[in-house]
């Protein structure tokens, strides 16, 4: 009997990368990429206040606002899937692959915080911001802040959308999870996420200003 | 004499019942057994199911081994090797006529 060494992947690795990657490898990886992130965005002033937001344009915050925030999404829905997933998984699951995989689906925000470094679309979102009175200065537009806004809120709203599918991905390959059932129970855990997260940004902005 | 040796079929390719073994010769000396033989568990399975589980006796059962073998995450090899007990089991019941094509991807990942 010839023993194959490969089992033919269903997904090409940039919409399941867990069918390679898990565990520690994932954790290490996963992790560096939020902190990158989270001074990417600190730079940028792009707040991920909220598992699935993304904003530019807000008020600044204090430099450890952008890191608890890279951070806590990552945490909250990590946790949040290594504690109920025995109600959809249909193997023993660890919590190890479980962060690992959710730290390294957060990867593609990297880009979103690299987007939010393009002056127009700062200076459009400021300018939006200023208008709806957020407590920032009007700032003088240029020609063409407007469009380079909206392609980067298309770009964002893309890797937003993006960032929910490998999140998916990372929890039904870490937990053997599929189905109705699994993706109902997912949708279920990025609403009580997003929650949470959002609870968390809005508590670590009031205290750390 | 043909020496090229076929994979076992277990499926009947006509009404999907499963084959029985009625014949088996001695490659050396072509001494010829008949009877009725059912298949084993094992041998319903897929080439490819029947490697993963070669694999995994060799690797003494390690998880860990296998995945590096097949180059692949540990939760991956974990639910292709559950998605396998679930097969095996369900074999293992009297009167299931299941494919051995083995497990498709989708039910894998």
């Amino acid at each position: 009997m010839t023993i194959s060494s490969d089992i033919p992947r269903k997904t090409p690795f940039i919409l399941n990368p867990f069918q390679s990657i898990a565990g520690g490898q994932a954790l290490i990886a996963g992790f560096l990429i939020i902190i990158v992130t989270s001074v990417i965005a600190r730079i940028a002033n792009c707040r991920f206040d909220g598992i699935i937001d993304t904003h530019v344009g807000l008020k600044p915050a204090a430099t450890a606002v952008y890191f608890a925030e890279g951070i806590g999404n990552w945490f909250i829905i990590a946790l949040i899937v290594t504690l109920s997933a025995g109600i959809v998984a249909q193997s023993r699951y660890r919590a190890l692959d479980v962060f690992g995989t959710i730290a390294l689906s957060r990867t593609p925000y990297l880009v979103s915080a690299l987007v939010s470094l393009l002056p127009g679309s700062t200076r459009y979102a400021q300018h939006l911001s200023a208008k709806f009175g957020a407590g920032i200065q009007t700032i003088a537009l240029q020609p063409s802040d407007l469009a380079v806004f909206i392609c980067a809120t298309f770009v964002i709203t893309a890797i937003t959308i993006f960032t929910v599918v490998l999140t998916y991905r990372a929890f039904a390959t870490s937990c053997n999870a599929k189905g109705a059932k699994a993706v109902w129970y997912f949708i279920g855990v990025v609403i009580i996420s997003e929650i949470l997260s959002k609870i968390l940004s809005y508590g670590v902005e009031k205290a750390l200003g | 004499m043909n020496t090229k040796i076929n994979t076992l079929p277990s499926q009947c390719p006509s009404c999907n019942s499963v084959l029985t073994v009625d014949r088996l010769q001695c490659p050396a000396c072509s001494t010829v057994v008949q009877g009725t033989f059912a298949l084993s568990t094992l041998s319903r399975l897929s080439a490819e199911e029947q490697s993963l589980i070669v694999s995994f006796i060799k690797a003494s059962g390690s998880l860990k081994e296998l995945a590096q073998l097949y180059h692949v995450s540990y939760p991956t090899i974990r639910n292709r090797i559950d998605e396998l007990r679930d097969k095996v089991s369900r074999l293992e019941k009297p009167d299931s006529p299941i494919s051995s094509q083995g497990v498709s991807d989708d039910d894998i990942i």
